[in-house]
């Protein structure tokens, strides 16, 4: 009874809610092109590494990394999806409060758990995993077993987190973990890119040699539990060794079996003795006084409210996270991009690691302008209650988007110049960057005001699916023709004086940019405008 | 100081408001009663341009709420039943926040934020982020800032719930000395007894229509009651009660 309650009560608030419809139609068609773009990836270069005989060893020993790896990457996710289903929904009182046993509710709330933290290991992992069944030639019962062997994988790691969130949240306030699992898992996403550019300088040009592969086969990651267990339970259904599946299957059953049964048995006690309650405790505002510098010329509505967000700025991790992670991806490209742009040649290669670190943080101006005015969430009202005109909440709200912008255009060449100092390319850069970010806050702004989302828990829902979309199609729009403006600057140079032709570049991409921003920021002024306060 | 003629306001099939009217004199302090879902925060919305009507016109301290938003808010403020703030300022930079907004000189923000924040009883919690606020604290910052720039009409929705007696007292006296000092003040609430000691004038909403309005001998006169009965007696009249008298009779078994 109480599952078929929670499973109408999902059904129902997907199929009455047109944006989280489309949102999950969007996740389950977006989940399910990622799948197949990596089972067919995976698919290729296992049945190549097979036919080349490039690796001794089967591609389901491969599996194993995939495992581990994968369980290490359900470690975030089950952190972040543990904060949700157990502290931010708000169904778990209410349960608490009704005559079900509490090992039921926590049971459910378990597997809610896994669920929503497994999409990630679903779309990207278990491909993989079967790719390699089906390059070995295994037989049909290898599938289900691979699923199997995954939930049982994955509810390692999330029977931990589980444990590991009710001390956690003792400590921190369920906001504030929020932004501190955001920003472990944008760091986890920095490193693992970081990563994959050294390894790509590091690895020198062309493809990998035979002995690299057989180095990647011998690394630790593929002899690590709990991939290990799960690769050697499949491994052995392909070789029919009784003595390998029982050397994978008994400790993956009894270690998963123990942690999941603890995890149910202390968590429902933990939360019924009042161990699990989350902490109270208020935190000083510290930070944003540099803010109260911007111009007084500023119409004073308009500089309370950039004061105001920009006091607000340092205090979100989540945003600070997206500006500092900026200057990593600057300073990462600083040092590949000597190996991709020799200091040689054409001058024009010579400036474009300054232009693509330009043109990085105008992703972060666009992100941060789409929230302005739905992040407010409930608090909106603020605005519409003061007396506070259209014109002037917008310019507010433009100029804290372009103050954080412009300081990721310089934190990021700041960052670059330290390690790849070229001057041309610093001033080249900083022109663009600040320009394009301009762009980007107007544009994302407008979509954003067009498109704002108030009743949402989590921020990233602050925008109407329509608005991503048009989001997205704004930063490609304003990205390529600010590319063309910048090439075509230096084509013209060729044949008239480099001020006329950068002249005549600009003033051609101003007016082609132009329109549309006049276009949206009507568009956005005319949502405000009707706007009724109904949350 | 605030009129209303024939306002409505339906969202979707649900007719909210059917065409409230209503008179408010400057300097009273007048309570807005109703049940549950009778249209109290809808009117309140459409009074402080949060809300448009779909008929009528809505006039605060002379200026049109729907013509003129602008200025009618810079003579109004608002505290809503359950105030959402900004939760990543502290209690003095939404104060400066509110008064800069509003245009009251910095030293005035300054001066007026220290008082308001003392008289809550807020001073040792001003720099710590509003988001650890507790829900009665939320409700006093709401209230210090509706009060930061000297309203000409104070519009409160249920300004004395999760507020412990102590702070629940303080805002009542506090209303009384706006009052007194030539304010005006709407108030939606549920409570009966704070509407009876305290308002000048009460107003019933049920189903989206004010059935009374006036002081209480008015109301007892429009409701046929006798002299000593109280307002509870009066509103049971005037709303028809017979939900309250079921659920006395099924409590009786």
């Amino acid at each position: 009874m109480f599952r078929y309650v929670k499973l109408r009560t999902l059904f129902r608030s997907t199929s009455r809610s047109w944006s989280r419809y489309a949102r999950l139609v969007f996740g389950v068609v977006a989940g399910m092109a990622a799948f197949g773009v990596v089972l067919s990836i995976a698919l290729l270069l296992f049945s190549s590494l097979v036919s080349s005989g490039l690796v001794r060893e089967s591609p389901v020993r491969f599996t194993a990394a995939v495992f581990t790896l994968g369980a290490a990457a359900q470690v975030l996710t089950s952190l972040s999806a543990a904060v949700y289903t157990l502290y931010l929904s708000s169904d778990v009182r209410l349960l608490m409060s009704m005559p079900i046993r509490e090992r039921t509710i926590f049971t459910y709330k378990y597997w809610e758990t896994l669920l929503t933290s497994s999409a990630l290991f679903a779309a990207f992992g278990l491909p993989i995993v079967l790719a390699a069944g089906i390059a070995s030639g295994a037989g049909p019962l290898y599938y289900p077993v691979a699923v199997a062997l995954a939930v049982l994988v994955l509810t390692m790691p999330t029977s931990v987190c589980i444990l590991l969130v009710m001390p956690l949240m003792r400590l921190i306030r369920a906001g504030r973990a929020k932004e501190i699992i955001a920003v472990l898992s944008g760091m986890a996403g920095l490193g693992g890119w970081a990563f994959s550019q050294w390894m790509r300088v590091s690895g020198g040009r062309g493809g990998p040699a035979p002995g690299d592969l057989s180095r990647l086969a011998g690394s630790p990651i593929f002899s690590t539990p709990p991939g290990i267990w799960a690769a050697d339970v499949l491994e052995a259904m392909r070789t029919f060794d009784v003595a390998q599946l029982l050397r994978g299957l008994v400790p993956l059953l009894l270690v998963s079996g123990a942690l999941y049964f603890l995890c149910i048995a202390l968590s429902a006690r933990a939360y019924a003795g009042g161990w699990a309650r989350t902490a109270e405790s208020a935190r000083r505002g510290l930070g944003g006084g540099w803010a109260e510098r911007l111009p007084t010329s500023i119409p004073r509505e308009a500089r309370a409210i950039a004061v105001k967000d920009l006091t607000s700025f340092p205090r979100d991790l989540r945003q600070l996270a997206g500006i500092g992670s900026m200057a990593v991806v600057a300073i990462v490209l600083s040092i590949t991009s000597t190996h991709d742009f020799p200091a040689t040649g054409f001058r024009f290669v010579r400036l474009i690691p300054y232009l693509i670190v330009a043109a990085m943080p105008a992703t972060f101006t666009a992100s941060a302008a789409t929230r302005m005015i739905g992040g407010e969430g409930k608090a909106f009202w603020l605005y519409l209650a003061s007396p506070i005109g259209i014109g002037r909440l917008l310019l507010g709200k433009w100029i804290s988007t372009y103050v954080l912008g412009a300081s990721a255009v310089l934190l990021a060449l700041a960052a670059m110049s330290v390690f790849h100092f070229y001057l041309p390319g610093l001033i080249v850069g900083l022109a663009v960057g600040l320009v394009l970010s301009a762009a980007m806050a107007t544009y994302h702004l407008a979509i954003g005001t067009a498109f704002a989302r108030f009743d949402w828990e989590n921020p990233k829902n602050s925008l109407e699916g329509t608005g991503s979309v048009l989001s997205f199609i704004a930063a490609m729009w304003l990205m390529i023709t600010s590319a063309l403006a910048v090439v075509g600057s230096f084509a013209l140079s060729v044949v008239v004086p480099a001020w006329l032709g950068v002249a005549i570049c600009a003033a051609i991409w101003l007016i082609v940019v132009g329109l549309p921003a006049s276009a949206l920021l009507g568009m956005a002024a005319r949502r405000l405008g009707r706007m009724e306060w109904t949350y | 100081m605030i009129r209303a003629v024939g306002l409505k306001k339906r969202f979707g099939s649900k007719e909210a408001v059917r065409g409230v009217s209503l008179d408010v004199p400057r300097g009273t302090l007048y309570g807005f009663l109703g049940p549950n879902g009778a249209g109290k925060t809808t009117t309140i919305k459409m009074l402080t341009g949060l809300v448009r009507p779909d008929a009528g016109t809505a006039e605060v301290a002379g200026v049109d709420v729907v013509r003129q938003p602008v200025e009618a808010k810079r003579r109004i403020a608002l505290v809503p039943d359950e105030p959402v703030l900004f939760d990543k300022l502290t209690g003095r930079e939404f104060l400066r926040f509110v008064g800069r907004v509003y245009g009251v000189p910095e030293a005035d923000v300054r001066r007026r934020s220290e008082e308001l924040l003392e008289m809550f009883d807020l001073v040792g919690a001003g720099n710590d982020l509003i988001g650890g606020y507790s829900h009665g604290m939320q409700q006093k910052i709401a209230l210090a800032a509706a009060l930061l720039h000297e309203p000409e009409v104070l519009f409160l929705d249920e300004p004395t719930v999760g507020l412990d007696p102590a702070s629940a007292r303080l805002i009542k006296d506090l209303l009384r000395r706006l009052v007194g000092r030539g304010g005006t003040v709407f108030m939606a609430t549920h409570i009966l007894e704070i509407a009876q000691a305290l308002c000048d004038e009460i107003g019933i909403i049920q189903a989206g229509t004010i059935l009374a309005s006036g002081t209480m001998d008015d109301l007892r006169a429009q409701a046929h009651a006798a002299e000593d009965n109280t307002l509870e007696d009066v509103f049971l009249l005037l709303t028809g009660s017979s939900q309250e008298q079921d659920i006395a009779a099924y409590l009786r078994g």
